[in-house]
């Protein structure tokens, strides 16, 4: 009996496949049993204090391999996810992680004090401190170490649950971060968001983004999502969980031997629907071949 | 609802070119073909892309012919090429029926094509149809399209911006102020704006905006009307007419 269940601290997750944010919807249609299956969690679209409208002009840029995106947040704010959204994500009975992005102190402490009340339904707090795509707060916290200790620090003296920190790929020390983290309270690390990038029209001799910059992703940024797994995984002890471009079986094992615990699929996703079945499909080969019984021993085994 | 999400394998059944950079061409789908509903689209993705291109492609369905679905496809850049070079027999991964149709007409309808706008309203007529259906198209090299067109639609009147097909002017020359037929539209997003002018009394338009998901989760193809930014893919891509913000 192959074993893909996975713990992040004290959250157990079937698989190890988890939706990252951002890239799911909240439309009935998605969270059909035969799609969510082989899902271990799935992380909200960003929650922001007040609903915001997210970033006008052009939102999406595909590159070779890759994605651009500037959607800037956009969604409906806490009080309608914590009243509207979570009792009915609860029923689908998949792990709920709550991403909860920073822009400052108080609509953090806000935030995090409504979600204590639904906390039986949340099973972790993602937070965000790493998207590149809005200008107040959010990614600014993120790359530094301080800041990012503050950040935790805040949401730990409040939420009591599972939490998450999902850093940024521009941080200049990203074990920095990582370590500041772990030090102010946190059970687990997301490595990492989407890598500064940008695009230009040169018909319309012009940036794309009206923000100019967006965040890149998908499989071209694969490789520094890997090398940023395996430089951060060695910085600390809390487990963490890769993201950035994983696409196949291959590189779920990738991210696991580098020292990752589970992946987030986010842009994989919009190309194949049922990418997580058919990662576990592959991993479960691999594992059979190679007489591996539980995927938790292959955790950093490349770094042994 | 953000339609079906279900990946269907198919096979192209029929192809050819309607001009220099228009691609018609036909894929055997049968569930979508039973359930697709005019001003619906489809995703499509060509298994040989692997990673590149990476992201499905929309297109509405411009006919349904028993278990085929047909489009109309102009090759704008890389994926609309590189579909341009499959051949009858050839594999393509097909997504669908995806986002809100056109809700069905009380009276004859009026259908109103800018260019490649005609997919969708040719669908809408085969459901719905015959009424009139006007099509403005740029001009010079467009006459194998509205050949093509013609065959199908023989009550067409074409409207060209040069004057070397039909008629010089544009789509709009062919409507009255204050319409009262209910109008289907669908064309570039300028003629389309250009139709609040006219006043029609009932005006649904089918809209295009750049996807990644195609599913409604990722609020990438987000447009802005009056209710706020609504997503393109799901609650969409059939607006009416006055419930988009023209000049955001
Ligand atoms: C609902 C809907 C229905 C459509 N129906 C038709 C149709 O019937 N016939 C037809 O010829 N075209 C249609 N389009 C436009 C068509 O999707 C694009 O022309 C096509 O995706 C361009 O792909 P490409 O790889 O050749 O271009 P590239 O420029 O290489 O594409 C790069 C990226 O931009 C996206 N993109 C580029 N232009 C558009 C656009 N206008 N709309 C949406 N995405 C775009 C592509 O999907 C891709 O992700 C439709 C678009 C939508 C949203
Ligand atoms: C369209 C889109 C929207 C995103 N929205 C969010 C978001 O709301 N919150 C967040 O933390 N990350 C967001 N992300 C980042 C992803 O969750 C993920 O970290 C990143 O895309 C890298 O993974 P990938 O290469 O597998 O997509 C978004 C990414 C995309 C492509
Ligand atoms: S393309 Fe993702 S929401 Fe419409």
């Amino acid at each position: 009996m192959l074993d893909l269940s996975v713990n992040i601290g004290s959250v157990p997750l079937r698989s190890p496949v988890i939706i990252a944010s951002g890239t799911w919807g909240y439309d009935e249609s998605l969270w059909r049993e035969d799609l969510l299956r082989h899902v271990g969690a799935v992380c909200s679209k960003a929650i922001t204090e007040s609903p915001k409208d997210g970033n006008p002009g052009h939102r999406i840029w595909e590159t070779p391999c890759g994605l651009l995106n500037s959607i800037g947040l956009q969604n409906t704010g806490i009080d309608d996810f914590v009243d509207e959204k979570v009792p009915k994500l609860k029923s689908y009975g998949v792990p709920i992680i709550a991403n909860v992005s920073m822009e400052d102190e108080i609509g953090l402490v806000r935030m995090v004090e409504r979600l204590v009340e639904v906390a039986d339904c949340v099973d972790a707090i993602e937070l965000n401190v790493s998207c590149p795509n809005v200008d107040k707060g959010c990614m600014s916290w993120g790359v530094s170490p301080v800041l990012t200790s503050q950040a935790v620090s805040m949401v730990r003296e409040i939420w009591k649950g599972p939490l998450w920190v999902k850093m940024t790929p521009q941080a200049p020390d990203p074990e920095g971060v990582a370590r500041a983290a772990e030090d102010s309270g946190a059970d687990a690390l997301v490595v990492a968001n989407t890598w500064l990038g940008m695009a230009i029209d040169v018909d319309g001799k012009k940036a794309v983004f009206d923000r100019v910059v967006a965040g890149f992703s998908g499989p071209a940024v694969f490789p520094m999502a890997l090398r940023l797994v395996w430089q951060v995984s060695a910085a600390v002890s809390i487990p963490v969980i890769g993201c950035g471009g994983v696409s196949s079986g291959r590189d779920l094992l990738s991210m696991i031997m580098a020292g990752a615990t589970a992946v987030e699929l986010g842009t994989g996703m919009f190309r194949d629907i049922r990418l997580p079945e058919n990662i576990l499909r592959e991993v479960k080969a691999y594992m059979t071949k190679e007489k591996v019984e539980d995927l938790r021993s292959l955790v950093g085994i490349a770094k042994r | 609802m953000s339609g079906n999400v279900d990946d269907f394998p198919c096979k192209i059944t029929a192809r050819e070119m309607v001009g220099e950079d228009i691609l018609s061409i036909r894929v055997r789908c049968p569930s979508i073909a039973e359930s697709i509903y005019p001003g619906q689209f489809v995703l499509l993705r060509d298994p040989s892309w692997g990673m590149d291109p990476l992201l499905m492609r929309p297109f509405a369905v411009s006919a349904v012919h028993g278990e085929d679905l047909e489009l109309l496809i102009k090759l704008i850049g890389r994926g609309t090429s590189l579909l341009a070079e499959r051949s009858v027999g050839d594999d393509l991964v097909v997504r669908g029926p995806m986002g809100r149709g056109f809700s069905s007409p009380k009276s004859s309808p009026i259908y109103v094509a800018g260019a490649l706008g005609a997919a969708p309203l040719l669908f809408a007529r085969q459901v719905f149809g015959a009424g009139r259906f006007v099509l403005g198209v740029p001009g010079e090299g467009w006459g194998p399209f509205v050949d093509h067109l013609e065959a199908r639609c023989p009550e067409i009147e074409v409207f060209s911006d040069d004057g070397s097909i039909g008629v010089r002017g544009t789509a709009l020359d062919g409507l009255e102020k204050g319409e009262s037929s209910p109008i289907y539209a669908c064309g570039p997003m300028g003629m389309m704006a250009a139709m609040v002018k006219l006043e029609p009394v009932s005006c649904q338009v089918s809209l295009e905006s750049r996807m990644a998901c195609g599913i409604g989760a990722c609020c990438g193809c987000v447009i802005e009307t009056v209710q706020g930014k609504r997503r393109v893919c799901a609650d969409g891509p059939v607006f009416n007419l006055e419930e988009v913000v023209w000049n955001a």
